[in-house]
């Protein structure tokens, strides 16, 4: 109950615009010091500790990578294979743009980061193709969240080290679940683009495909490389991250030349920044976290859930209910770390699994970034663009709701995600 | 008289082995000091992890822990003694060395000077090298494999064996089994069966080489603030606690070796001969250790060892 | 992720190359030595089959500093992620004042954490703490230098920026 009010507390001081890091680490000095958990002096720990982790350093290096293959926009060449191959069918492009996100998903571990790369290469096009730009800018926007899904996934990283899950066997589970959902967004720009007319369609040519193939090569074999070297034994997922680094400065330095030398001081500048921005989150998470588990938060929300005698379903419907209007406010980082610690127990009580969690989470925070007015993607997608965020939220709507319904899909399904990783 | 309530963090899960000799000790002290000494118990490092735990007590963050003795090496380096290879080739060395408690306290001095008191040793298991694809026999076999290490001088120990000791988090080390990324590890037998190690670990040799052991240390200043009654009911628990513990570890251990036989992992029992060959193949790691600690202490705990 | 702030996307604007601060820098060359030192612990290990038992160590501490540097630098340039939505809503007024409470907020959160990581080192220190993890012969307490230095530098960043919000004309308030 004490740590429901601190929660509580946290929101208005959320809202009114307090950076989120400073905000939690705030809550957690006060809420330390009123309820007298620990020493001050491990308030300090906590903000070393909670990021001293050799797993958690996947983030930067994928963050690091997706920055290089933007800046040497890898995405393009991604996007005119997927369309060669698409085009015949109504809303060819759209699917095939469906298709890049998917792939360019296996490509970097961020929803952000896969939006960001894609969108002033495939929002033009679509348009150029006749489809509404609110669509396209919705359909990337919703698109690029497959990023955290297929893996690499930082959602995945953070997961795995919150609770101990193994990131590789969570990277495995998280590839139907990607596909699936990836399934489900070209279906709508099918049903979209047939009902509403948007797009054209061009004649399929096979020596137009061989040729975007070949061009498109390149980075289509990161992920063979970087998922390939993870699961054949030659890596860890966080080794896997590095290498994803240095093979996309390779290929966008030698083999497109669209990368400098030059470029790379500011590369990692921003990377480092972007990092930085992310993680002190997680750390200052931990301090609140320690303060849940001295008020025995999480026992007591367990105690809570039982006391309904909810099932496995009931709770799960509960918990996506519940994630879904958060998400409507929150960034969906911020949800992981701070819910992650919280439903633990619960899960374990309910005898849920823990990847099946994981895989239902990230689809949460899947919709949590395309959801406002606080939605990552539509902030992303609107800055890149320039297209209104009234607009770009209204297009995002029915892949909202498709992503929705896959969730619930997910949910009630373990098998989807469970099936790789037995 | 006043309550005393006791913070006690550990880092492993309440249900493992030691976690159970903490529980025991828990009910023993409230039952002896009638309800007036109280424990929070807090396990699987819930509040703290690692080096967080040692420092947390001596800042008197927590009363009490008991932690794996790698941790407590990074502030008393003697404490690295106990690691050497075939200190303790069986159980009554260990108790000889534990009863001790002069020796015990110079060799944790450098962890008492700074606000740490021993109040016991809790004894658990020996780590066993478990493999992939290789038995463990002879010492040569540990050639070119690249296994799990635990520790400075467990990785050294490796290393003499002509193995590699790489550093894995344990949560991915199911994975990096399974896919080849290491070729074994080590780890107690109850460890092999609560991680599912089974499924990807053929071999378990049963080597004596490393005894597993936590130090039961308790904030000296909290400690000695403490009534003489107080004092001696907290020992006399931890007393109990570890004497219980003993019988218990040993069958948890048989427990997990029929679990591991089931699974159809194959258990190598080691000859007197073959583990003297490992014993004298690990003798360089004593020699590098004097190195450092000096001599003398190496010295004085093989006669303390001695002493019959 | 807060690229849009420090990056004009636009090809056609002339970019002017941005002065970076020497936060931005320690945090930029804490990731790429980080990145240098787990290549190198993969070549090594798949080639050379050794390892060194340092790295991985090494690295995690190079990158807590290359965030720490970096959440510093991002105090100064404002790119801290936040909840905007109601901020973008009231009136410039309130607005002003909300700003402040937010940097007053981060100043007096990051003061506290610098007094908190002046104990956890000192402590460190006349503990005498090494590394538990390897032979890394360094005491902790130079690693864990980079809290209380840098959240001093933020608190710094704060404490300017908030002076800048309060002398600044209510009749025009600034952007942060
Ligand atoms: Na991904
Ligand atoms: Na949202």
């Amino acid at each position: 109950m004490a740590f429901a009010v601190l929660l509580f507390i946290l929101l208005l001081i959320l809202l009114t615009g307090v950076p989120i890091a400073y905000a939690i680490g705030g809550i957690a000095v006060l809420g330390n010091q009123w309820f007298d958990a620990t020493s001050f002096t491990r308030l300090a720990e906590t903000q070393f500790s909670s990021v001293n982790s050799f797993v958690i350093m996947a983030i930067p290096f994928f963050i690091l990578a997706g920055n290089v293959m933007l800046k040497g926009q890898m995405a393009r060449s991604l996007f005119e294979f997927m369309v060669s191959l698409t085009r015949g069918i109504t809303g060819g492009a759209a699917i095939g743009a469906t298709g890049a996100c998917a792939i360019f998903g296996a490509l970097t571990g961020s929803s952000a980061a896969a939006a960001s790369a894609l969108a002033p290469v495939v929002v033009p096009e679509l348009e150029r193709h006749g489809y509404p730009r609110g669509f396209a800018c919705g359909l990337i926007a919703a698109g690029g969240t497959l990023g955290i899904m297929i893996p690499p996934s930082v959602v995945f990283v953070v997961y795995g080290s919150l609770t101990s899950t193994s990131v590789a066997t969570l990277f495995l589970a998280g590839v139907i679940p990607g596909l699936f959902l990836a399934a489900l967004l070209a279906l709508t720009s099918y049903g979209m683009a047939k009902r509403y007319g948007y797009g054209d369609t061009q004649p399929l040519q096979l020596r137009e495909i061989w040729r975007a193939f070949k061009v498109a090569m390149p980075s289509m074999l990161m992920p063979v490389v970087v998922l390939g070297g993870i699961y054949s034994g030659k890596f860890t997922p966080t080794e896997a991250a590095a290498v994803s680094v240095v093979y996309s400065v390779i290929v966008t330095k030698y083999v497109y030349k669209t990368l400098k030398w030059s470029d790379l001081p500011d590369i990692f500048i921003d990377s480092a920044k972007s990092s930085a921005v992310v993680l002190i989150i997680l750390a200052a998470s931990l301090g609140v976290g320690l303060l849940a588990s001295f008020l025995g938060a999480a026992d007591q929300l367990t105690t809570f859930l039982i006391s309904f005698n909810l099932s496995a379903w009931q709770f799960l419907l509960a918990v996506n209910v519940i994630l879904l209007i958060l998400g409507c406010f929150f960034d969906g980082f911020t949800l992981l770390v701070l819910l992650t610690p919280l439903l633990l127990p619960s899960l374990k009580a309910l005898d849920i699994s823990l990847i099946h969690f994981a895989i239902i989470l990230t689809a949460n925070i899947e919709i949590a970034a395309i959801t406002p007015p606080v939605g990552f993607n539509l902030f992303v997608i609107s800055g890149i663009t320039k297209v209104g965020l009234t607009e770009v939220a209204r297009g995002v709507l029915p892949f909202a709701i498709t992503l929705l319904v896959g969730l619930f899909i997910l949910t009630y399904v373990p098998s989807l995600s469970l099936m790789l990783t037995k | 008289q006043s309550n005393v309530t006791i913070r006690f963090p550990v880092e492993y899960a309440a249900n493992f082995s030691a976690g159970l000799a903490d529980q025991d000790f828990v009910k023993r002290i409230e039952e002896i000091s009638k309800g007036h000494i109280k424990v929070r118990f807090a396990p699987n490092g819930s509040m703290y992890k690692g080096n967080e735990l040692v420092q947390a007590m001596l800042r008197g963050d927590a009363e009490m822990t008991t932690l794996v003795p790698a941790y407590w090496t990074s502030i008393a380096p003697k404490v690295q003694l106990f690691d050497l290879p075939y200190a303790f080739p069986d159980y009554e060395t260990f108790d000889r060395v534990a009863s001790n408690k002069a020796f015990v306290s110079k060799v944790f001095g450098e962890a008492e000077a700074k606000g740490a008191k021993v109040l016991g040793l809790l004894v658990n298991c020996y780590i066993l090298p478990g493999t992939r694809s290789r038995q463990l026999v002879e010492p040569k076999d540990f050639s070119g494999l690249k296994l799990r290490g635990v520790g400075k001088v467990n990785s050294t120990t490796m290393k003499v064996l002509g193995a590699n000791a790489v550093s894995i988090n344990i949560t991915e080390m199911p994975a990096a089994l399974q896919q080849g990324l290491v070729d074994g590890m080590q780890t107690l037998m109850d460890a092999y069966v609560e991680y599912k190690f089974y499924d990807n670990i053929k071999y378990v040799t049963d080597a004596h080489y490393q005894l597993i052991y936590y130090p039961w240390t308790v904030n000296a200043k909290w400690f000695n603030g403490l009534s003489a009654a107080d004092q001696a009911l907290v020992q006399q628990a931890v007393d109990d606690a570890i004497l219980a513990n003993r019988q218990r570890v040993i069958k948890i251990a048989a427990d997990a070796t029929n679990v591991m036989k089931a699974k159809g992992v194959s258990i190598v029992k080691l000859s007197a001969q073959q583990e003297k060959a490992w014993q004298d193949a690990t003798a360089p790691v004593w020699k590098q250790l004097e190195a450092d600690l000096g001599k003398e202490i190496i010295d004085e705990f093989k006669a303390v060892r001695a002493v019959r | 992720m807060n690229r849009e702030k420090d990056y004009k996307m636009n090809d056609d604007e002339i970019v002017i190359p941005r002065r970076h601060t020497f936060e931005e820098w320690v945090a930029a060359f804490g990731m790429f030595l980080m990145l240098v030192l787990v290549c190198v612990e993969i070549t090594k290990r798949e080639f050379f089959n050794s390892s060194f038992l340092w790295s991985e160590e090494v690295a995690r501490y190079l990158m807590i500093w290359s965030i720490y540097f970096g959440a510093s630098a991002a105090v100064a340039s404002g790119s801290h992620l936040r909840i905007d939505m109601l901020i973008d809503m009231v009136s410039s007024r309130v607005r002003r004042l909300l700003d402040i409470f937010a940097q007053f907020w981060v100043c007096a959160f990051s003061l506290a954490i610098t007094y908190a990581g002046y104990h956890y080192v000192e402590d460190s220190f006349t503990q005498g703490f090494v590394s538990a993890d390897s032979n890394l012969p360094l005491q902790m307490g130079w690693i864990q230098l980079v809290i209380p230095v840098t959240f001093a530098l933020s608190a710094f960043h704060a404490l300017r920026q908030l002076s800048k919000l309060v002398a600044t004309d209510r009749a025009s308030p600034k952007e942060i």
